[in-house]
Protein backbone atom coordinates (compact mmCIF):
# COMPACT_ATOMS: atom_id res chain seq x y z
CA UNK A 1 0.00 0.00 0.00
CA UNK A 2 2.84 2.33 0.95
CA UNK A 3 4.59 1.49 -2.31
CA UNK A 4 1.42 2.27 -4.25
CA UNK A 5 1.10 5.68 -2.56
CA UNK A 6 4.72 6.43 -3.34
CA UNK A 7 4.25 5.38 -6.94
CA UNK A 8 1.19 7.61 -7.35
CA UNK A 9 3.04 10.50 -5.71
CA UNK A 10 6.01 9.96 -8.04
CA UNK A 11 3.74 9.95 -11.10
CA UNK A 12 2.08 13.15 -9.86
CA UNK A 13 5.48 14.72 -9.36
CA UNK A 14 6.63 13.74 -12.85
CA UNK A 15 3.44 15.11 -14.40
CA UNK A 16 3.72 18.39 -12.47
CA UNK A 17 7.38 18.78 -13.43
CA UNK A 18 6.68 18.03 -17.09
CA UNK A 19 3.78 20.51 -17.19
CA UNK A 20 5.81 23.22 -15.44
CA UNK A 21 8.79 22.66 -17.77
CA UNK A 22 6.53 22.87 -20.81
CA UNK A 23 4.94 26.04 -19.46
CA UNK A 24 8.31 27.72 -18.83
CA UNK A 25 9.78 26.51 -22.12
CA UNK A 26 6.97 28.15 -24.05
CA UNK A 27 7.70 31.47 -22.28
CA UNK A 28 11.22 31.45 -23.73
CA UNK A 29 10.18 29.80 -27.00
CA UNK A 30 7.95 32.72 -28.00
CA UNK A 31 10.77 35.28 -28.46
CA UNK A 32 13.10 32.59 -29.85
CA UNK A 33 10.57 31.66 -32.50
CA UNK A 34 10.05 35.30 -33.36
CA UNK A 35 13.79 36.02 -33.47
CA UNK A 36 14.63 33.03 -35.64
CA UNK A 37 11.57 33.23 -37.88
CA UNK A 38 12.18 33.36 -41.60
CA UNK A 39 9.97 35.59 -43.67
CA UNK A 40 8.00 32.60 -44.99
CA UNK A 41 7.29 31.11 -41.57
CA UNK A 42 4.03 31.29 -39.71
CA UNK A 43 4.06 33.48 -36.58
CA UNK A 44 4.03 30.62 -34.08
CA UNK A 45 5.38 32.93 -31.40
CA UNK A 46 2.30 35.13 -31.73
CA UNK A 47 0.06 32.24 -30.77
CA UNK A 48 2.09 31.72 -27.59
CA UNK A 49 1.87 35.45 -26.79
CA UNK A 50 -1.88 35.29 -27.31
CA UNK A 51 -2.25 32.25 -25.04
CA UNK A 52 -0.14 33.80 -22.27
CA UNK A 53 -1.92 37.15 -22.48
CA UNK A 54 -4.46 35.85 -19.93
CA UNK A 55 -1.83 35.22 -17.27
CA UNK A 56 0.34 38.31 -17.64
CA UNK A 57 0.14 41.96 -18.73
CA UNK A 58 3.08 41.29 -21.11
CA UNK A 59 4.44 44.85 -20.95
CA UNK A 60 7.58 44.75 -23.10
CA UNK A 61 9.50 47.22 -20.92
CA UNK A 62 8.98 44.95 -17.91
CA UNK A 63 10.01 41.77 -19.71
CA UNK A 64 13.27 40.06 -20.58
CA UNK A 65 13.93 40.15 -24.29
CA UNK A 66 15.76 38.11 -26.91
CA UNK A 67 16.88 40.20 -29.89
CA UNK A 68 14.18 42.76 -29.16
CA UNK A 69 11.40 40.20 -28.74
CA UNK A 70 9.97 40.07 -25.20
CA UNK A 71 9.38 36.85 -23.28
CA UNK A 72 5.78 35.66 -23.28
CA UNK A 73 5.38 36.95 -19.69
CA UNK A 74 6.94 39.77 -17.66
CA UNK A 75 10.13 39.38 -15.64
CA UNK A 76 8.34 38.82 -12.33
CA UNK A 77 6.12 36.12 -13.82
CA UNK A 78 9.17 34.57 -15.52
CA UNK A 79 10.89 34.49 -12.13
CA UNK A 80 7.87 32.94 -10.43
CA UNK A 81 7.47 30.18 -13.02
CA UNK A 82 11.20 29.48 -13.34
CA UNK A 83 11.44 29.44 -9.53
CA UNK A 84 8.53 27.02 -9.41
CA UNK A 85 10.38 24.64 -11.74
CA UNK A 86 13.53 24.97 -9.63
CA UNK A 87 11.49 24.25 -6.51
CA UNK A 88 10.07 21.13 -8.12
CA UNK A 89 13.54 19.96 -9.17
CA UNK A 90 14.86 20.38 -5.62
CA UNK A 91 11.75 18.99 -3.90
CA UNK A 92 12.51 15.22 -3.91
CA UNK A 93 15.95 15.87 -2.38
CA UNK A 94 14.42 17.80 0.51
CA UNK A 95 11.08 16.15 1.17
CA UNK A 96 9.34 12.85 0.54
CA UNK A 97 7.07 12.97 -2.50
CA UNK A 98 4.41 10.98 -0.63
CA UNK A 99 3.93 13.65 2.05
CA UNK A 100 0.58 15.37 1.63
CA UNK A 101 0.78 17.96 4.40
CA UNK A 102 2.18 21.38 3.54
CA UNK A 103 4.98 23.13 5.44
CA UNK A 104 4.06 25.79 8.01
CA UNK A 105 2.38 28.78 6.41
CA UNK A 106 4.95 31.12 7.97
CA UNK A 107 7.49 30.02 5.37
CA UNK A 108 5.11 30.88 2.55
CA UNK A 109 4.67 34.37 3.96
CA UNK A 110 8.43 34.70 4.40
CA UNK A 111 8.99 33.62 0.79
CA UNK A 112 6.43 36.11 -0.49
CA UNK A 113 7.85 39.00 1.55
CA UNK A 114 10.61 39.87 -0.98
CA UNK A 115 8.02 40.27 -3.76
CA UNK A 116 5.90 42.47 -1.50
CA UNK A 117 8.92 44.60 -0.52
CA UNK A 118 10.07 44.92 -4.14
CA UNK A 119 6.57 45.89 -5.24
CA UNK A 120 5.82 48.25 -2.34
CA UNK A 121 9.23 49.94 -2.42
CA UNK A 122 8.88 50.76 -6.10
CA UNK A 123 5.28 51.87 -5.69
CA UNK A 124 6.17 54.15 -2.77
CA UNK A 125 9.12 55.62 -4.68
CA UNK A 126 11.68 54.36 -2.18
CA UNK A 127 13.67 52.63 -4.92
CA UNK A 128 13.31 51.56 -8.51
CA UNK A 129 12.98 47.85 -8.99
CA UNK A 130 14.61 46.23 -11.99
CA UNK A 131 13.98 43.28 -14.26
CA UNK A 132 16.45 41.29 -12.19
CA UNK A 133 14.99 42.26 -8.82
CA UNK A 134 11.50 41.35 -10.00
CA UNK A 135 12.67 38.03 -11.39
CA UNK A 136 14.73 37.10 -8.32
CA UNK A 137 12.06 38.00 -5.79
CA UNK A 138 9.45 36.24 -7.92
CA UNK A 139 11.75 33.22 -8.13
CA UNK A 140 11.88 32.90 -4.34
CA UNK A 141 8.07 32.98 -4.14
CA UNK A 142 7.74 30.52 -7.01
CA UNK A 143 10.20 28.04 -5.50
CA UNK A 144 8.33 28.16 -2.19
CA UNK A 145 5.07 27.70 -4.08
CA UNK A 146 6.27 24.32 -5.33
CA UNK A 147 6.67 23.10 -1.74
CA UNK A 148 3.07 24.04 -0.94
CA UNK A 149 1.32 22.94 -4.11
CA UNK A 150 2.97 19.58 -4.76
CA UNK A 151 1.66 18.01 -1.51
CA UNK A 152 -1.81 19.15 -2.53
CA UNK A 153 -1.51 17.65 -5.99
CA UNK A 154 -0.23 14.40 -4.46
CA UNK A 155 -3.11 14.40 -1.98
CA UNK A 156 -5.59 14.97 -4.81
CA UNK A 157 -4.07 12.15 -6.88
CA UNK A 158 -4.16 9.76 -3.90
CA UNK A 159 -7.78 10.68 -3.15
CA UNK A 160 -8.86 10.23 -6.75
CA UNK A 161 -7.10 6.88 -7.09
CA UNK A 162 -8.44 5.51 -3.81
CA UNK A 163 -11.11 2.81 -3.88
CA UNK A 164 -14.14 3.03 -1.53
CA UNK A 165 -12.76 0.12 0.52
CA UNK A 166 -9.41 1.87 0.94
CA UNK A 167 -11.22 5.05 1.94
CA UNK A 168 -13.22 3.14 4.53
CA UNK A 169 -10.19 1.44 6.00
CA UNK A 170 -8.48 4.81 6.30
CA UNK A 171 -5.48 3.80 4.22
CA UNK B 1 -23.76 11.77 10.70
CA UNK B 2 -21.19 14.38 9.67
CA UNK B 3 -21.49 15.21 6.00
CA UNK B 4 -18.53 16.37 4.01
CA UNK B 5 -19.15 20.02 3.14
CA UNK B 6 -20.48 20.50 -0.36
CA UNK B 7 -17.92 22.00 -2.69
CA UNK B 8 -20.24 23.56 -5.23
CA UNK B 9 -21.08 26.84 -3.48
CA UNK B 10 -17.50 27.62 -2.36
CA UNK B 11 -16.31 26.79 -5.88
CA UNK B 12 -19.00 28.97 -7.45
CA UNK B 13 -18.07 31.94 -5.26
CA UNK B 14 -14.35 31.41 -5.93
CA UNK B 15 -15.10 31.09 -9.65
CA UNK B 16 -17.11 34.32 -9.60
CA UNK B 17 -14.25 36.13 -7.86
CA UNK B 18 -11.62 35.00 -10.36
CA UNK B 19 -13.90 35.60 -13.34
CA UNK B 20 -15.01 39.11 -12.39
CA UNK B 21 -11.54 40.28 -11.36
CA UNK B 22 -10.10 38.88 -14.60
CA UNK B 23 -12.63 40.82 -16.67
CA UNK B 24 -12.36 44.26 -15.08
CA UNK B 25 -10.04 46.50 -17.11
CA UNK B 26 -6.83 47.57 -15.29
CA UNK B 27 -7.69 45.31 -12.35
CA UNK B 28 -6.95 42.39 -14.67
CA UNK B 29 -3.32 43.55 -14.73
CA UNK B 30 -3.10 41.39 -11.61
CA UNK B 31 -2.85 38.54 -14.12
CA UNK B 32 -2.91 35.02 -12.74
CA UNK B 33 -2.95 36.41 -9.18
CA UNK B 34 -6.75 36.76 -9.39
CA UNK B 35 -7.16 33.21 -10.58
CA UNK B 36 -5.01 31.94 -7.71
CA UNK B 37 -6.98 34.21 -5.35
CA UNK B 38 -10.25 32.73 -6.65
CA UNK B 39 -9.04 29.22 -5.84
CA UNK B 40 -7.89 30.38 -2.41
CA UNK B 41 -11.29 32.00 -1.74
CA UNK B 42 -13.01 28.72 -2.65
CA UNK B 43 -10.71 26.83 -0.25
CA UNK B 44 -11.36 29.39 2.51
CA UNK B 45 -15.12 29.05 2.08
CA UNK B 46 -14.83 25.26 2.14
CA UNK B 47 -12.88 25.46 5.40
CA UNK B 48 -15.52 27.74 6.92
CA UNK B 49 -18.24 25.29 5.90
CA UNK B 50 -16.42 22.35 7.45
CA UNK B 51 -16.53 22.87 11.23
CA UNK B 52 -15.71 19.25 12.09
CA UNK B 53 -13.65 17.72 9.32
CA UNK B 54 -10.28 19.31 8.58
CA UNK B 55 -9.94 20.23 4.92
CA UNK B 56 -7.01 18.47 3.26
CA UNK B 57 -4.79 19.92 0.56
CA UNK B 58 -6.40 17.43 -1.84
CA UNK B 59 -9.83 18.90 -1.00
CA UNK B 60 -8.35 22.35 -1.62
CA UNK B 61 -7.04 21.23 -5.00
CA UNK B 62 -10.38 19.77 -6.04
CA UNK B 63 -12.43 22.78 -4.92
CA UNK B 64 -9.88 25.05 -6.62
CA UNK B 65 -10.13 23.08 -9.86
CA UNK B 66 -13.93 23.25 -9.67
CA UNK B 67 -13.72 27.01 -9.06
CA UNK B 68 -11.55 27.35 -12.17
CA UNK B 69 -14.03 25.35 -14.21
CA UNK B 70 -17.03 27.33 -12.96
CA UNK B 71 -15.07 30.56 -13.41
CA UNK B 72 -14.44 29.60 -17.04
CA UNK B 73 -18.14 28.97 -17.58
CA UNK B 74 -19.00 32.31 -15.96
CA UNK B 75 -16.37 33.95 -18.15
CA UNK B 76 -18.03 32.42 -21.20
CA UNK B 77 -21.47 33.60 -20.06
CA UNK B 78 -20.29 37.16 -19.30
CA UNK B 79 -17.77 37.51 -22.12
CA UNK B 80 -20.09 36.37 -24.94
CA UNK B 81 -22.67 39.21 -24.74
CA UNK B 82 -19.91 41.77 -24.08
CA UNK B 83 -18.08 40.51 -27.15
CA UNK B 84 -21.18 40.69 -29.35
CA UNK B 85 -22.23 44.10 -28.00
CA UNK B 86 -18.91 45.92 -27.97
CA UNK B 87 -15.97 43.75 -28.85
CA UNK B 88 -16.71 42.02 -32.14
CA UNK B 89 -16.30 44.92 -34.56
CA UNK B 90 -13.36 46.29 -32.58
CA UNK B 91 -11.68 42.88 -32.64
CA UNK B 92 -12.22 42.55 -36.41
CA UNK B 93 -10.80 46.04 -37.06
CA UNK B 94 -7.83 45.38 -34.77
CA UNK B 95 -7.07 42.04 -36.41
CA UNK B 96 -7.43 43.50 -39.90
CA UNK B 97 -4.96 46.24 -38.98
CA UNK B 98 -2.61 43.58 -37.67
CA UNK B 99 -3.01 41.59 -40.88
CA UNK B 100 -2.18 44.60 -43.07
CA UNK B 101 0.96 45.25 -41.05
CA UNK B 102 2.28 41.75 -41.76
CA UNK B 103 4.99 41.70 -44.39
CA UNK B 104 4.75 37.92 -44.48
CA UNK B 105 1.94 36.72 -46.78
CA UNK B 106 1.51 33.48 -44.81
CA UNK B 107 1.10 35.32 -41.53
CA UNK B 108 -1.30 37.77 -43.17
CA UNK B 109 -3.36 34.86 -44.53
CA UNK B 110 -3.58 33.25 -41.08
CA UNK B 111 -4.67 36.49 -39.40
CA UNK B 112 -7.25 37.07 -42.13
CA UNK B 113 -8.54 33.54 -41.58
CA UNK B 114 -9.00 34.44 -37.91
CA UNK B 115 -10.80 37.63 -38.97
CA UNK B 116 -13.13 35.53 -41.13
CA UNK B 117 -13.75 33.20 -38.22
CA UNK B 118 -14.61 36.12 -35.91
CA UNK B 119 -16.94 37.52 -38.57
CA UNK B 120 -18.58 34.32 -39.79
CA UNK B 121 -18.34 31.98 -36.82
CA UNK B 122 -18.00 34.19 -33.76
CA UNK B 123 -19.25 31.47 -31.44
CA UNK B 124 -16.51 29.10 -32.57
CA UNK B 125 -13.94 31.84 -31.94
CA UNK B 126 -15.37 32.50 -28.47
CA UNK B 127 -15.41 28.79 -27.61
CA UNK B 128 -11.78 28.34 -28.67
CA UNK B 129 -10.75 31.43 -26.73
CA UNK B 130 -12.65 30.33 -23.64
CA UNK B 131 -11.17 26.80 -23.89
CA UNK B 132 -7.66 28.29 -23.79
CA UNK B 133 -8.68 30.43 -20.82
CA UNK B 134 -10.26 27.43 -19.07
CA UNK B 135 -6.94 25.55 -19.16
CA UNK B 136 -5.19 28.44 -17.40
CA UNK B 137 -8.07 29.05 -15.00
CA UNK B 138 -8.30 25.42 -13.88
CA UNK B 139 -4.51 25.00 -13.52
CA UNK B 140 -3.91 28.20 -11.54
CA UNK B 141 -7.10 27.93 -9.51
CA UNK B 142 -6.13 24.39 -8.44
CA UNK B 143 -2.83 25.74 -7.15
CA UNK B 144 -4.75 28.59 -5.49
CA UNK B 145 -7.01 26.09 -3.71
CA UNK B 146 -4.00 24.23 -2.33
CA UNK B 147 -2.37 27.47 -1.20
CA UNK B 148 -5.68 28.49 0.38
CA UNK B 149 -5.69 25.36 2.54
CA UNK B 150 -2.03 25.93 3.42
CA UNK B 151 -2.90 29.48 4.49
CA UNK B 152 -6.28 29.11 6.21
CA UNK B 153 -6.63 25.53 7.50
CA UNK B 154 -5.45 25.48 11.12
CA UNK B 155 -6.57 21.95 12.06
CA UNK B 156 -3.77 20.05 10.36
CA UNK B 157 -2.82 16.69 11.83
CA UNK B 158 -6.15 16.01 13.52
CA UNK B 159 -7.43 12.46 13.12
CA UNK B 160 -10.32 12.01 10.72
CA UNK B 161 -13.60 10.84 12.25
CA UNK B 162 -14.53 7.25 11.39
CA UNK B 163 -16.48 6.56 8.25
CA UNK B 164 -19.44 4.33 7.68
CA UNK B 165 -18.65 1.04 5.94
CA UNK B 166 -19.31 0.70 2.22
CA UNK B 167 -22.97 0.12 1.58
CA UNK B 168 -24.12 1.72 4.83
CA UNK B 169 -26.70 4.53 4.67
CA UNK B 170 -24.94 7.73 3.79
CA UNK B 171 -21.87 5.99 2.46
CA UNK B 172 -20.47 7.78 -0.53
CA UNK B 173 -22.12 11.03 0.48
CA UNK B 174 -20.17 11.75 3.62
CA UNK B 175 -18.81 10.56 6.90
CA UNK B 176 -20.93 8.77 9.45
CA UNK B 177 -20.18 7.48 12.94
CA UNK B 178 -20.24 3.70 13.13
CA UNK B 179 -23.29 2.04 14.61
CA UNK B 180 -23.24 -0.07 17.81
CA UNK B 181 -20.71 -2.89 17.95
CA UNK B 182 -21.99 -6.07 16.30
CA UNK B 183 -22.00 -8.10 19.51
CA UNK B 184 -23.11 -5.36 21.86
CA UNK B 185 -26.62 -4.50 22.94
CA UNK B 186 -28.62 -1.99 20.95
CA UNK B 187 -28.92 1.41 22.67
CA UNK B 188 -32.21 2.12 24.39
CA UNK B 189 -34.66 4.09 22.29
CA UNK B 190 -34.03 7.81 22.40
CA UNK B 191 -30.39 7.51 23.47
CA UNK B 192 -27.38 8.18 21.25
CA UNK B 193 -25.39 5.10 20.16
CA UNK B 194 -22.56 5.71 22.63
CA UNK B 195 -24.59 6.69 25.61
CA UNK B 196 -22.94 9.91 26.78
CA UNK B 197 -25.21 12.61 25.50
CA UNK B 198 -22.93 15.30 26.87
CA UNK B 199 -19.92 13.98 25.03
CA UNK B 200 -18.73 15.53 21.83
CA UNK B 201 -19.87 13.66 18.72
CA UNK B 202 -16.50 11.89 18.36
Amino acid sequence: MQARSERIAAITYAAALAAALLFVSAIVAAPLLEATRDSGDVERGSLIYLAYSRVCHQLANRSFQIEGHPFAVCSRCTGIYAGYVMGLVVYPFVRSLARTETPARTWLLVAMAPVAIDLAGDFAGLFDNTLLSRALTGGVAGAAGAFYTLPGLASLALTVSRTPEEEYSGR
Amino acid sequence: MVDKPKKFMPALIGGAVLCVLSLIPYVNYGCCLWVIAGGAVAAYMLIKRSPVLPVTTGNGASVGALAGLLGSLLYLIIFTPIFFAFGREAAITQMQDAAYQQSDPNARRIVMQMVDMVRDQPLVFILIWCAVIAVFFVAFSTLGGILGVAMFEKRKGQPMPPMAPPGAPGYGRGFAPPGPPPSGPAPPPGEPPYGGGDRPPY
